[in-house]
């Protein structure tokens, strides 16, 4: 059964008001509530009569409603979901891909120097590591992040779709893919960075992936996202829909 | 039957009686409609649910801080005056105070003007 007021929560998260405070409003005017219940029954009423007597005098869903929404601070999500929603994953993937080259870069000297001979396989495997990262991991935990932000706050922006589709191409896009070509010795070569289409073909990292590939990688992260989205977002309807408002 | 509450021209009391209020010491919302009634003589009534968001707004200006305490089984949240709070309250009363002379003083008939 769900709490007296869940109603009243879930309409202030529907206007953009932070879960925190919508969760502490709600929790204080149950505390109220609850005073006054006990207030009326102690003036003689019975439980279901000071029960009503007190949510009466409480006002009504639509009056707790406006009045915090009248007064609270909305969040940024509600107030500029295009900068979450896009904006904020896209430069994030993009920095962290940033990051990536200039740790992988910093590494690369301390390398050189310990093993003059040649990379050592640990090495490679990082660099196997940090490409699999961004190629495969980023893109669905920036989705994540993003599915979960919208189901917070019970947002229903189409920017949240946008974003979803701009992270899929995105992170379907850019990867971090890198060369090292020993020997050291004679012709250093130098580490070789790309932030180009990177795709795994056949086990091996393709600086040159195909366009079909990439529509394919894309559409398959956008086809789970948005079906992760829609899914949690049903079952939190029903939830609330088929939940009578239990009785104090 | 619903409470009736104040009009519009009411806005702003609700804010000095309770800044006035906590005052005297630490209160809980419930408290504090309770207080504001008794107090007021049944003349201020604010709606049971509404003074969470006067409450909320003065904490986020920093005139009031509020702490979760059990108190005989029950938790609830008090709200304390600042040091920010206390300013403003002078400052509001202040306003009040001269707002209320200047009506008191029309409703008696005001100041008598020369005529010319």
């Amino acid at each position: 059964m769900s709490l007296p007021l869940e109603n009243v929560r879930q309409q202030l998260l529907r206007a953009g008001i932070p879960p925190r405070c919508a969760r502490r409003y709600v929790t204080e005017l149950r505390e109220h509530l609850a005073d006054l219940t006990e207030r009326e029954r102690k003036a003689g009423l019975n439980a279901t009569a000071a029960s009503e007597r007190a949510r009466e005098l409480l006002g009504t869903d639509a009056q707790l409603t406006q009045a915090m929404i009248e007064t609270a601070p909305r969040t940024l999500a509600a107030r500029a979901p295009w900068a979450v929603f896009v904006l904020l994953p896209l430069v994030g993937l993009l920095a962290v891909i940033a990051a990536m080259v200039e740790f992988m870069f910093q590494l690369l000297n301390p390398v050189y120097s310990a093993w003059p001979g040649g990379v050592p396989t640990t090495y490679v495997g990082i660099i196997a590591g940090a490409s699999f990262v961004t190629t495969y991991l980023l893109g669905p935990a920036m989705a994540g992040a993003c599915i979960f932000v919208a189901l917070r706050q019970r947002l229903s922006s189409p920017w949240v779709c946008i974003g979803l589709v701009l992270i899929a191409l995105a992170s379907s896009l850019f990867g971090f893919h890198m060369h090292v070509f020993p020997p050291l010795g004679a012709d250093p070569g130098g580490p070789k960075f790309s932030v180009v289409p990177a795709v795994y073909v056949d086990g091996h990292l393709s600086a040159a992936a195909t366009l079909s590939l990439v529509a394919m990688h894309a559409t398959v992260l956008f086809a789970v996202a948005a079906f992760t989205l829609h899914l949690l977002r049903t079952r939190a309807t029903r939830e609330i829909t088929t939940t009578p408002p239990q009785v104090q | 039957m619903t409470r009736t509450t104040n009009p519009n021209f009411m806005a702003g009391v609700p804010e000095l009686m309770i800044l006035r209020l906590l005052q005297n010491r630490p209160m809980y919302g419930y408290e504090i409609v309770e207080a504001i009634r008794t107090e007021s003589g049944d003349v201020v009534s604010l709606g049971e649910g509404v003074v969470y968001t006067v409450l909320h707004a003065l904490e986020r200006e920093g005139a009031l801080k509020s702490h979760r305490k059990t108190v005989e089984g029950r938790s609830r949240v008090y709200y304390t005056l600042t040091t920010a709070g206390l300013k403003r309250y002078g400052d509001l009363a202040q306003n009040w105070s001269a707002l209320a002379d200047a009506i008191r003083t029309v409703i008696k008939g005001g100041r008598r003007v020369p005529a010319t």
